[in-house]
């Protein structure tokens, strides 16, 4: 008998998780931003660090934890969503059409009966704005804590790596 | 190509207070910038806390030119230009590292972090006396200097010394970057995204157009986590300085002093007051925001910021809009904070940057929107007829021929009693075209 290379896979836990993921980033496109604070944890997490080019010896060490693009906790969540509320966020006037496309979903084995899982995704998000013919993209991987809570799922973390060391989208919502 | 008439005609305008649209997207003015003032003019590189060892190299740009800083095995900081001297290829393609060599993919040559060629692949059995490899070394950029841990290199080497070319500047820099022993430090890694915008509109922006936080950022003001620019009807100072430098000081208006220092931790206080002259430092007492733009394109702010806890914390940001296209620029943009400050408090200083600039930045979000839809205008027929059939000229007339300088002010440079007041911009506009006309 060979190792087994590729993980088990609770099926059920998968088709949930990625069910969730699904709604959650639908709810991100349709800015439906209270709906999708009330999907967070109070304790949540929320994180875009650098990526930087490294000598291939450092390739594991692309990531720079010290800046970030997103460095948030659930009140500068709640600022950002408040802020674009107002009427003279202009980014938001019009508003920018954006897609989330949510892929590659593994979910981290876990003990039986854990409250949490480990849920890695890639992500590509693509978008458009006023009349012009070029998208706009952003894509990369993201690492999401997921915690049950009275039987729903929540994100208590998310950690977002872009794929991009110079992003070539000139603002960035949530991913 | 450009010729002195049409340029006289710009010079004619501004000298009006207007400027014709078209210098914000034009192919030829784009060249004659990239030669007459990146190829002329003190361009920054990067900060001393960004080399942290001997060895240690960060990779940048002076517009076109990728530049590699190195700190050389006796601590001393080099730059050069980033190409093999052999054939011209690349050297060094990753952003920072740490090494004793850098050896070109195509042929194998090595330099050091001196820029001397140490290695030549199969090289006494392929070259004879024709090679001498001092001659091969890497092409260093002409001029390097150093002021306040900011490292500038200059591509003219018969450049003025940094010192003289920031000028008066310095004195309004001493109070961001040089108000204690151990200086700034570098945050992490810089903030890097391309906008599809002209430089001369962010650095116009940066320079002393306070004026637009009236109206773009009001959704910050009103959620009270910015300081509040509307009521506050500019209250502070507009400093106009030589070489095209220019900034505004947004200052507490009276009844505001319990808020000190920009909110900046206590402890760093007394170091101020142990580096900074007493002027200075009354300034830093009573500042809220210090923003402005070293010419060519090296700009800064300073304010504080809430991420939506009771406090606000503060930080020193600076940021080199590299010029791609006429209507493309990448942003590199870096966050510091005093090297004396609690741990904790770079943390706070790093997350209000985040919350308020860079591409997730609550204001910088919106202005980057507006800089965009600047350039795509700026591209119409009506706006780029340079004999200004369609009189096809922008608005600098705030306070043009009425708002007068103050004679009290202590600081050097020309101070403006207000910062609503497009002066600073418009000196920003004069020194660029002179460049332009200059032979």
């Amino acid at each position: 008998m060979g190792v087994r290379r590729t993980p088990r896979v609770d099926w059920a836990l998968l088709n949930e998780v990625t069910h969730f993921l699904y709604y959650e980033s639908s709810l991100l496109d349709r800015r439906q931003y209270e709906e999708w604070l009330a999907l967070l944890t109070d304790d949540v997490m929320y994180r875009v660090p650098q990526r930087t080019t490294r000598e291939r010896k450092k390739r594991n060490d692309t990531i720079i934890d010290e800046t970030a693009f997103f460095e948030e906790d659930i009140y500068s969540i709640r600022l950002r969503i408040a802020r674009r509320a107002m009427k003279s966020a202009w980014v938001e006037d019009p508003p920018a059409r954006n897609r989330h496309f949510i892929s590659n979903i593994m979910v981290e084995e876990v003990a039986p009966g854990a409250q949490e899982v480990d849920v890695r995704s890639n992500f590509l998000i693509l978008r458009n704005r006023g009349q012009a013919h070029d998208d706009y993209r952003v894509f990369g991987e993201r690492l999401d804590k997921l915690r049950r809570v009275d039987d729903e799922w929540k994100i208590c973390a998310r950690v977002i790596y872009p794929d991009q060391a110079v992003l070539s989208i000139m603002n960035l919502d949530f991913m | 190509m450009i010729d002195n008439q049409t340029l006289q005609r710009i010079q004619e305008k501004l000298d009006e207070g207007k400027l014709p649209q078209w210098v914000k997207y034009d192919a030829d003015i784009f060249q004659m910038e990239i030669d007459k003032i990146f190829g002329t003019t003190w361009n920054y590189l990067g900060h001393v806390s960004e080399l942290h060892e001997p060895g240690s190299y960060v990779t940048r740009w002076i517009a076109n030119d990728p530049i590699l800083l190195t700190k050389n095995k006796d601590g001393e900081i080099q730059a050069f230009l980033n190409s093999c001297t052999h054939r011209g290829a690349k050297l060094c393609t990753t952003d920072y590292g740490n090494s004793k060599a850098f050896t070109c993919p195509y042929h194998g040559w090595t330099y050091d972090s001196d820029g001397q060629l140490i290695g030549v692949t199969a090289g006494n059995k392929v070259y004879g006396k024709e090679m001498v490899r001092d001659e091969w070394a890497l092409r260093p950029v002409p001029r390097l200097e150093i002021y306040a841990g900011l490292i500038f290199g200059n591509l003219d080497v018969n450049a003025m010394p940094l010192e003289s070319y920031l000028g008066n500047l310095k004195w309004y820099l001493d109070i961001l970057v040089n108000r204690t022993e151990g200086g700034l430090e570098v945050l992490g890694v810089p903030q890097r995204w391309v906008v599809q915008t002209n430089w001369k509109v962010t650095a116009e922006n940066f320079c002393a157009d306070s004026y637009h936080a009236l109206t773009a950022h009001r959704s910050t003001v009103e959620m009270g986590i910015s300081p509040d620019f509307v009521s506050q009807a500019g209250f502070g100072y507009q400093i106009k300085l030589h070489h095209g430098h220019g900034l505004n000081l947004v200052l507490n208006p009276p009844g505001m002093d319990s808020f000190k220092y920009q909110g900046l931790p206590n402890q760093l206080w007394p170091l101020f007051q142990h580096k900074l002259s007493a002027d200075q430092l009354s300034i830093l007492e009573h500042l809220q925001v210090h923003v402005g733009n070293c010419f060519p394109n090296l700009s800064w702010v300073s304010i504080p910021q809430s991420v939506g806890h009771e406090f606000v914390t503060t930080f020193v940001n600076l940021r080199v809009w590299r010029p791609i296209a006429p209507d493309k620029i990448e942003i590199c943009s870096w966050v510091l904070i005093d090297k004396e400050a609690p741990e904790a408090y770079k943390h706070q200083a790093n997350r209000a940057y985040i919350i308020s600039f860079g591409p997730s930045g609550t204001l910088e979000e919106d202005d980057c929107e507006i800089w965009t839809r600047i350039t795509e205008c700026s591209k119409a027929s009506m706006a780029r007829d340079k004999d200004l059939r369609y009189d096809n000229v922008l608005n600098y007339l705030m306070g043009f021929d009425r708002v007068q300088p103050d004679e009290n002010f202590p600081g050097p440079g020309v101070a403006y009693p207000t910062w609503l007041l497009d002066t600073s911009i418009r000196n920003f506009w004069e020194e660029w075209l002179r460049l332009l006309r200059a032979n």
